[in-house]
């Protein structure tokens, strides 16, 4: 009875160290995947217009205090990225320019950049139009870095 | 007996899932960290950068003289960059990228480099010397536009790396920095007008089985 016992122990552990071995080597391959944010501003508008599909990013991650400026013509904005978590975060933010009857603006290619920011930290991002002109309109988009893999 | 059927049965879906391989295309904006080496993320980071940054530099503002007339663009020769890394990346791929987006954007007109003056040369003297083109149309030498700026680069990297040990957990961490500066010189007068740095920070950890 007891050597039965012992046998069956042994096979559990076996088994679940088996499955543990294997659960390891997946975690090391995750990556975060998740819907978008954006945040959308006018010339002369400051106040976003917010569609935050992500919940989790945009409780980690607050876009403050946007500012803008024309310099030779072109509409410059600035944001600051605040991490609202004591950990680090990993997010990739890209914009998308509208001329003045709201057509993107397909000069520069859609660049998703990645960033990293440190617990608490902050960052400002500056976005410049890559026309000259009034009444142009952005997007921002933050996500979390949706990797190829 | 039991046992080795009880762990292939355990082992069984997740061998099926490896084994699953999968062909599909994907958004090439999708953030790329495969490995630690130069990617198609830093690439499209770096042009994207001076791209903005260069369509609005004010420093270029007065090769934009009315004295051009209708046409102000800036004429433009986009030079190489050099690849001081320790790997072996195609940079043409950064300066081609740089090159479209410039030339999309509207400031800046593009002469051709080395690359394409054999193919115009080759092309000029078939249409002067061949008898077969009307002579009203054939090309001459002597008509290509002049360049004002030139733009060119350097790639470098920093790479360190952490061997395996106990005190980190038998993790290996690799460290790399690249620092990407281009510079738009003013061909006449040899002065370095415009500049800028881009620098990008990666990180690889790789776990025990990695």
């Amino acid at each position: 009875m007891n050597f039965s016992h012992h046998l069956t122990v042994t096979s559990l552990t076996r088994t679940l160290g088996a499955c543990g071995l294997a659960l390891l080597l997946g975690a090391c391959t995750l990556t975060p995947r998740g819907a978008q944010n954006s945040y959308q501003g006018t010339t002369g508008k400051l106040e976003l217009e917010r569609i935050e599909g992500n919940r989790s990013l945009a409780a980690s991650l607050l876009i403050q205090d946007p500012i803008e400026k024309l310099v030779d013509g072109r509409q410059v904005a600035q944001f600051k990225l605040q991490n609202t978590r004591s950990s680090a975060k990993r997010f990739a933010w890209a914009v998308d320019w509208f001329d003045e009857d709201g057509f993107r603006i397909t000069d520069v290619a859609r660049v998703f950049e990645p960033v990293s920011l440190g617990g608490n930290g902050s960052t400002y991002i500056t976005i410049t139009s890559p026309r000259a002109g009034k009444k142009m309109s952005w997007k921002l988009i933050v996500t979390d870095p949706d990797e190829v893999h | 007996m039991m046992n080795t059927a009880r762990l292939f049965l355990a082992a069984l879906p997740l061998l099926a899932f490896g084994a699953c391989s999968t062909v599909a295309y994907d958004d090439p904006d999708k953030v790329e960290t495969l490995t630690i080496d130069f990617g198609s993320t830093d690439l499209q980071t770096m042009a994207s950068n001076m791209v903005t940054s260069l369509n609005s530099a004010p420093q270029l503002a007065y090769l934009e003289n009315p004295s051009k007339g209708s046409d102000k663009r800036v004429i433009m020769l986009m030079g190489g960059v050099n690849n001081r890394t320790t790997e072996h990346i195609d940079t043409e791929g950064i300066t081609d990228s740089v090159r479209s987006a410039l030339l999309q954007g509207g400031r800046f007109r593009f002469v051709v480099a080395k690359q394409g003056q054999e193919e115009i040369g080759d092309q000029v003297r078939f249409q002067q010397g061949a008898g077969r083109v009307d002579p009203s149309q054939a090309r001459s030498f002597g008509k290509q536009l002049g360049a004002e700026v030139v733009l060119f680069g350097t790639l470098r990297s920093i790479e360190k790396t952490k061997g395996r040990s106990l005190e980190n957990g038998l993790t290996k961490k690799e460290d790399v920095w690249y620092q990407f500066v281009l510079e738009c010189t003013n061909i006449e007068t040899g002065e370095i007008i415009w500049s800028n740095i881009k620098e990008i920070r990666k990180g690889e950890k790789k776990g025990i089985f990695g």
